[in-house]
């Protein structure tokens, strides 16, 4: 047997045994022994999409304060020029949400002092920016018809 | 058994399946790559609005993960459009695509990046199979300075193409049977909340506000549950395999259009994969005639 040949067929027994055991991950929640964690991993993100749904909106929303006290709207648009789905998943920073709660608020605080030095590079200075998620029901009349109180609820994503 | 695994798995066939769907490939990625184009600085650059995956971990290697200036962010993607731009045209391929995955690695680990998502995943590994699998070997600019003609090709195992049949199958199968036990696909809510959710599209807003009643849902949801892993196992058998290629096609353009998840439609023309190379040479011989030669070319040097 030459070289390519050997490689050929480790090459198909990695790919069955990470797809197998993928299989039986998403199937029965059972972790076939011997297979590295990170390769059924891989291949279990790749069979599992959309397992899930949510009953309400969120977005990720910022609020700058100004001078006198208050605190105002920032849009977040420029900063996210992804399709809404898209921009929902983002924000969420499930990257760093995997590593754990105080790594991802500390994310947000660092998204929030990002996003307090490009308000000031485009000329809106804030004393200081806070990051937030809005949630609130969904309607068929639309995705922001019952974005108001009394349906709103605000959760602070950092200190 | 011997044979039937080497016939399978490893035989030398002509590459204009794979041809096909690297040129399909890298027109899409084109435009996944181009619609970034707008907001370069802002996704990727010193001044945009993310957070390096890690620069906090390995801040030794700043000069890498650290977020390039808007110039430099500039010039790395021009460059990247040009290796995809190199893999639709089969052009110094090999160099091609490993810039494109170099360097989309790169940047996703820059940006505010989303999770590692399935069609990303599945769309690293097509490009990780295609680096070895000689889908250059004809309708290319490689195969045009090697022989003198973008129609002359030179045999390619079979592997690739089977492994990329295979994912495709194995995740059609996958996404269709854990339906069978996930919870919150027991009834027809999941479509319904979908549909007015943030992946809403104009058309999945109408359909929403049709005067339909939740058991409407309920028959969509077992209607999947049952055609997604039927019409994944019909893809290999011949007879079917028409009507099941119209079904997944059909339920990926839903997908897109019903709930602007687009990105799995680069699965569409890649269902090429699972005809048998041969048949699909041949069908490009009763389609372009003598321009593609009946033999392999044979190189001199």
């Amino acid at each position: 047997m030459n070289i390519k040949r050997t490689l050929q067929h480790l090459v198909i027994v990695i790919y069955i045994a990470a797809t197998a055991s993928a299989f039986s991950y998403t199937l029965f929640r059972y972790k076939v022994p011997g297979v590295p964690d990170k390769l059924r991993r891989w291949s279990y993100g790749m069979m599992a999409p959309y397992q899930t749904y949510r009953t309400s909106n969120e977005m990720l929303t910022a609020h700058g304060l100004q001078s006198d006290g208050t605190w105002v709207p920032i849009s977040l648009d420029e900063y996210l020029p992804f399709l809404r789905g898209e921009r929902g998943m983002r924000s969420y920073l499930l990257t760093f949400w995997a590593q754990g709660e105080e790594v991802l608020e500390q994310k947000y605080k660092e998204l929030a002092q990002v996003t307090k030095r490009l308000e000031g590079d485009r000329g809106r200075e804030w004393e200081d920016v806070r990051l937030t998620l809005e949630k609130w029901p969904m309607s068929p009349a639309g995705y922001e018809y019952l974005r108001h109180d009394p349906f709103i609820s605000v959760t602070k994503l950092h200190d | 058994m011997t044979n039937f695994w080497d016939h399978f798995w490893l035989r030398e066939v002509p590459p204009h399946a794979l041809a096909i769907v690297r040129i399909a490939l890298g027109l899409y990625l084109l435009v996944y790559a181009g619609l970034y184009i707008p907001n370069l600085s802002v996704l990727f650059s010193s001044d945009g609005f993310l957070l390096p995956l890690y620069l906090d971990r390995f801040p030794e290697f700043s000069l890498f993960l650290a977020p390039p200036s808007p110039l430099v962010t500039h010039i790395i993607y021009a460059v990247f459009l040009l290796c995809i731009a190199g893999i639709a045209l089969g052009a110094f391929f090999r160099f091609s695509v490993f810039g494109t995955i170099a360097i989309s690695l790169y940047l996703w680990q820059l940006q505010l990046h989303g999770f590692a998502t399935s069609y990303n995943r599945i769309l690293l590994l097509c490009l990780l199979v295609l680096l070895f699998s000689g889908a250059h070997r004809t309708l290319s600019f490689d195969q045009w300075r090697r022989s003198g003609s973008i129609f002359h090709w030179e045999p390619i195992s079979i592997l690739p193409q089977r492994l990329i049949a295979l994912q495709i199958t194995a995740t059609f199968i996958g996404v269709g049977l854990q339906k069978l036990w996930l919870p919150l696909w027991t009834k027809g809510e999941v479509l319904a909340y979908s549909f007015i959710s943030r992946w809403t599209t104009p058309l999945s807003r109408w359909y929403s506000r049709l005067p339909l009643t939740i058991a409407s849902y309920d028959v969509v949801v077992i209607l999947v549950k049952i055609l997604q892993p039927t019409a994944a196992v019909g893809l290999w058998i011949p007879r079917v395999r028409l009507p099941c290629i119209a079904l997944w096609t059909m339920f990926l353009l839903l997908v897109a259009t019903m709930l602007s998840i687009w990105w799995f439609l680069f699965i569409i023309p890649a269902f090429i994969l699972f005809y048998e190379p041969e048949t699909v040479f041949s069908w490009c011989r009763t389609r372009y005639g003598d321009r593609i030669p009946k033999k392999p070319v044979k190189l001199t040097k």
